[in-house]
């Protein structure tokens, strides 16, 4: 499946007020993602990215596996091929594990690699979802292992020109400055990580 | 230009004239981004009304110029208004003029024209529904 979508860098202050204007989101959650690779990053270099992802709401946990490839990005706009699966506990912790064939599980039959996987970045995100004049928008505030933290925008549109159009007037109207996101959420992971292992972060995550 | 884009002009500069006669410590923040969006609106409508006008039918056709009439409310207030009061007809303005447009853009051929408009109008009853219901 195709994911597109347009993101929007945002200063701590824009994030405030967008998080003040928007008001009472749909939706609120916190996910863990957990990005996997060999220790030398054979998926970077094949441009795959591996990602497992525990989504805590008030009530639920999901597990989701994903694959992302074939990025293609122009200013805000951000294009991937994307296939995502949810997982039971078991199969989240067996892919952690490295005990199961995650590839394989994701279609990718024709990517073989010699080496294990196993959790190299992760990061924390706070996530809310809205939606305004019939579009759907979704404010993260991330925190990598390092104490950094930013903000973004995201909106998965299905119509790009009254979208952008709904956000630009958005922008000017509310004084912030539109800055297209200039990385994926997986190379912020890799630009803030720290020797952390993830284990004792996902138990934590977990409250156990 | 057609007299409805025309009565349109007129509604929306009494209505930035009102804004700007408005004078409220508590709602200064949100009267500034309304002017900022009023001026921004009164000349997108200025640059685009040859567009705009077209194929609307003439306002003496009957029940056009009598639903305009009906759904734009004048922009006045009683002497020393609450600040409830002037909020809920800020509101109210907004709002009138939003239905206005999503009605023209019906039978208008410009319907981003008139969507940029609408969404401005959005974005403005949004920001005054949070102010309404902030106290």
């Amino acid at each position: 499946m195709q994911e597109i979508e347009l993101k929007y860098r945002l200063s701590p202050s824009d994030y405030t007020t967008l998080l003040n204007f928007l008001e009472n989101p749909q939706k609120e959650m916190t996910l863990l993602n957990i990005y996997l690779d060999t220790a030398c990053e054979t998926l970077r270099t094949l441009g795959l990215s591996i990602r497992l992802r525990i989504e805590k709401t008030q009530n639920n946990l999901h597990y989701k596996l994903s694959s992302k490839s074939s990025l293609k990005r122009h200013k805000s706009l951000f294009i991937c091929d994307e296939h995502e699966i949810s997982l039971s506990r078991e199969e989240f912790s067996s892919a952690i594990d490295n005990k199961t064939d995650i590839l394989k599980k994701l279609g990718h039959t024709h990517v073989h690699i010699n080496k294990p996987l196993s959790p190299i970045y992760f990061c924390t995100t706070d996530r809310k979802d809205y939606t305004f004049n019939q579009i759907p928008l979704t404010l993260d505030q991330t925190y990598y292992p390092d104490g950094f933290t930013d903000h973004e925008l995201e909106c998965e549109f299905s119509d790009f020109t009254r979208s952008r159009l709904i956000i630009n007037n958005l922008f000017s109207t509310l004084s912030i400055t539109s800055e297209s996101q200039p990385h994926t959420k997986r190379s912020r992971a890799m630009l803030h990580k720290t020797s952390s292992p993830v284990l004792p972060v996902i138990k934590e995550f977990l409250n156990e | 230009m057609n007299e409805i884009i025309q009565h349109l002009i007129n509604y929306e500069s009494a209505l930035l004239d009102f804004y700007k006669s408005l004078e409220s410590e508590k709602l200064s923040t949100l009267l500034k981004i309304l002017i900022k969006k009023e001026t921004c609106i009164l000349d997108l409508i200025n640059q685009n009304k040859e567009a705009l006008s077209e194929k609307l039918p003439s306002p003496k056709s009957p029940g056009l110029f009598s639903f305009l009439k009906d759904q734009l409310l004048q922009p006045t207030l009683p002497k020393e208004p609450t600040e409830a009061q002037i909020k809920n007809h800020l509101y109210l303005s907004e709002k009138s003029l939003m239905f206005t447009y999503l009605y023209l853009k019906e039978i208008s051929p410009n319907k981003d024209l008139y969507d940029t408009l609408i969404i401005q109008r959005h974005i403005s009853l949004k920001l005054i529904y949070n102010f309404l219901n902030r106290d």
